[in-house]
This record gives structure tokens, C-alpha cells and sequence, in this order.
């Protein structure tokens, strides 16, 4: 029988729709590792894996000794250097919590568009009014020659890249020249082991930028 | 040379000959910022269908060497072409968007200096020659707007017609 709490892939649904996969992977691993140790940290890994390919990759990096995310902000703010706006693709909680406040005179915002059903006001309400929500509709406002998109990847090798589905309704050809910087910043130190049931594969030539 | 047909050659084929380097040289005239140039070289060389790329990088390259043989036109800063009026490459963007602010012009302009020889002094001509030139597909438009500057060094640089 699961030593898990009951409920806690339903907890974790509803999470990573408001702080990300790979951020709620973390904090949930956390908890779990506080509550049982490294055996119940075996067990999240195990129950919840094959659902959540990131809670797999994460658990996994716990047990190897890691304690946090690499969040590696130089990369990320020399990929930025310039940009007068910033159109976000995808939440990671702990990544735009590290980067909004060294954006002070970058304009923001976040394409509210998501697998699940989630509360937007509450996800923005964390910024303080530094991020707005922008429809599908509206992403040509956010082009420009001092404009990038930025998304969160899930591993990627020398050719494919997995990213949220949002991506691809996002990235056609041409946005591609409407951006002047196309960033896309990996969240995990290895690929994915288990199938990634709730990413899409997409060319790492779609970025300008990899991190 | 055997005959072969074009599609005998595969995409990986054309992809192989074209490098970044040249072309980033050539744009260094006309924009300085690096970032800048990385954002056209995007545009210019990993944009649209491969022969675009491999046709821009090829008449650009070429256009180079032209440049790089007449050192009068590489150094040229105050060049006689560039003293007038230039015009912004605007972005492909939806109608009612397109160039409604200056983010949403691509980081090049056209000196449309050389399209004064070919319509002398009629104004509307020249607008017409403009449109044709920067309206499409970025790597049309600023491939196009590239070459004329480049084009225009070159006349700067060389002797009138007699």
C-alpha cells in the first residue's frame, strides 16, 4: 500500500498549472523527503512518474544528491540584453520569481493559454502587477525589433527540444521573424527518462537563444 | 559541367555551404550592433524555404567580395548614399499592427539612394521601387534592402559612366 498522502497527484495537477511543472515537481519533493525521507522520495518517484515525466527527472536529481533547480540567471540576462519586451510562454514559478525583478524596465507578459484550467488572476497577483496576461489574439502587439519570447524546455538534445503544447500553437513561421530574440531555457538537468505525456517535441532551431 | 537537375540536390546539401561569418561581415557596415545582426542573420540565412537561404547567402557573399575589392567603399562612413533620407524594413506583421511603432521595423534600412539613378527625380517612382523592394517575406525584403546598400557603396566607389 502507497505511503504516499492520499490525493497527492491531484494536489499536483492542480499546482503545476500555477507554478509549473518542473517548479512543483521540486516543491512536492521537497515536502515528500521532509515527510518520509529518501523511501517515500523512491515511491513519489515511482507512483507519479510515469504520469509526470518531471516529477521522474526531479526525484531522480533528489536522489542524486541535488537540492534545487539550476536556475543559471547570466545566461538568461545576456540572452535578454536589449529587450524592451518579454512575451513568456509557459509558467515555471521559480524561474520567473528569479527573473522578473532583474526586469525592471522590461515590460512583461505571459500567454495565458494552458492544458489545464487555472486561475490567472491568482498567477499573476505573485508579480505585483510586473506581468500581464496576453491573449492569443494579441501576441503581434508584443512583436517587435526589441522583443523576445521566452519558454520553458523540458531537456533537449542536439535536435528536439520538449515544450508545452502552447509553444507550438505559438511558433509559426511568421513569428519567427517577429521576434528579434527566441529563447528557450531548459528547466532539467537530464532529458526526460519517462514518456513525456504532457510535452510536445519541437526543433531547438526554433531559438535563437538555448539555455 | 554533367547536367543535373536541381532536385537531385538535397536540403542538407544546400544547408552545408552557407555560414553565418561573411554575411555578418557584410551587415557590420551598415548595422553595428551584434544583436541586431544576429536578429537579420536569422531573418537572411534560417528563414523560408532552403534556396532562399542558400540564394541569399550566395548573392551576398558575392556582393562582399565586390566590397572587399574596392577598400574605398569598406571605409566609407559619411558615403554619399547614406547622407540622405533612409527607410525602415518594416516587420510582416498584421495590417492594422504593421508599422504602428519603431519596434516594429527590422533593425536595417534601405538607402535608396541608387534607385535616384534609375528614376531620376520622380519621387513617386522611387516610393513605387521602395515598396517593391522591402514589402514581402523578411528574407526577401531584407536581403533586398541589404543589397542595395551594398550596391549603393559600390557606385559611390566607382568612376561615373562617361
Amino acid at each position: 500500500m502507497s505511503q504516499l498522502p492520499k490525493g497527492l497527484d491531484l494536489a499536483f495537477s492542480v499546482a503545476m498549472g500555477e507554478l509549473g511543472f518542473c517548479s512543483t515537481a521540486w516543491l512536492f519533493v521537497r515536502e515528500v523527503a521532509l515527510y518520509g525521507g529518501e523511501d517515500l522520495v523512491r515511491s513519489l518517484r515511482d507512483e507519479l512518474g510515469r504520469t509526470y515525466a518531471v516529477i521522474d527527472a526531479v526525484a531522480a536529481d533528489w536522489l542524486a544528491g541535488h537540492r534545487a533547480p539550476v536556475i543559471s540567471i547570466d545566461p538568461f540576462i545576456s540572452a535578454s540584453q536589449g529587450l524592451r519586451k518579454l512575451l513568456v510562454v509557459g509558467i515555471e514559478a521559480d524561474f520567473l520569481d528569479a527573473i522578473v525583478p532583474l526586469l525592471p524596465h522590461t515590460e512583461i507578459g505571459l500567454l495565458r493559454h494552458s492544458l489545464i484550467e487555472l486561475d490567472w488572476d491568482r498567477v499573476t497577483a505573485n508579480y505585483q502587477q510586473r506581468v500581464s496576461l496576453v491573449d492569443m489574439a494579441s501576441i503581434a502587439e508584443w512583436a517587435g525589433n526589441r522583443s523576445g519570447l521566452l519558454t520553458f524546455l523540458y531537456g533537449h538534445n542536439a535536435h528536439v527540444a520538449h515544450v508545452r503544447a502552447a509553444w507550438l500553437r505559438l511558433i509559426g513561421q511568421d513569428i519567427q521573424t517577429q521576434f528579434r530574440s527566441i529563447i528557450g531555457w531548459n528547466v532539467l538537468r537530464t532529458p526526460l527518462f519517462m514518456y513525456p505525456r504532457w510535452f510536445v517535441e519541437t526543433s531547438v532551431q526554433d531559438f535563437s537563444e538555448l539555455l | 559541367m554533367p547536367h543535373m537537375s536541381f532536385h537531385t540536390l538535397s536540403t542538407s546539401a544546400i544547408v552545408s555551404f552557407i555560414t553565418a561569418e561573411p554575411i555578418d561581415k557584410l551587415l557590420g557596415h551598415f548595422v553595428p550592433d551584434p544583436a541586431d545582426r544576429k536578429y537579420l542573420l536569422r531573418c537572411l540565412l534560417e528563414q523560408g524555404p532552403a534556396h532562399h537561404r542558400g540564394a541569399n547567402f550566395v548573392l551576398l557573399s558575392l556582393l562582399s567580395h565586390v566590397l572587399d575589392r574596392l577598400p574605398s567603399a569598406t571605409k566609407q562612413t559619411d558615403s554619399h548614399a547614406e547622407q540622405m533620407p533612409a527607410v525602415s524594413v518594416p516587420m510582416r506583421l498584421p495590417p492594422h499592427l504593421a508599422q504602428s511603432s519603431p519596434d516594429r521595423y527590422f533593425p536595417l534600412q534601405l538607402h535608396p539612394q541608387p534607385l535616384h539613378q534609375l528614376a531620376g527625380a520622380n519621387e513617386q517612382q522611387v516610393a513605387a521601387m521602395v515598396d517593391c523592394l522591402i514589402d514581402g517575406p523578411p528574407q526577401h525584403a531584407l536581403a533586398n534592402a541589404l543589397m542595395v546598400n551594398v550596391i549603393a557603396r559600390i557606385l559611390d566607389a566607382l568612376p561615373e559612366a562617361q
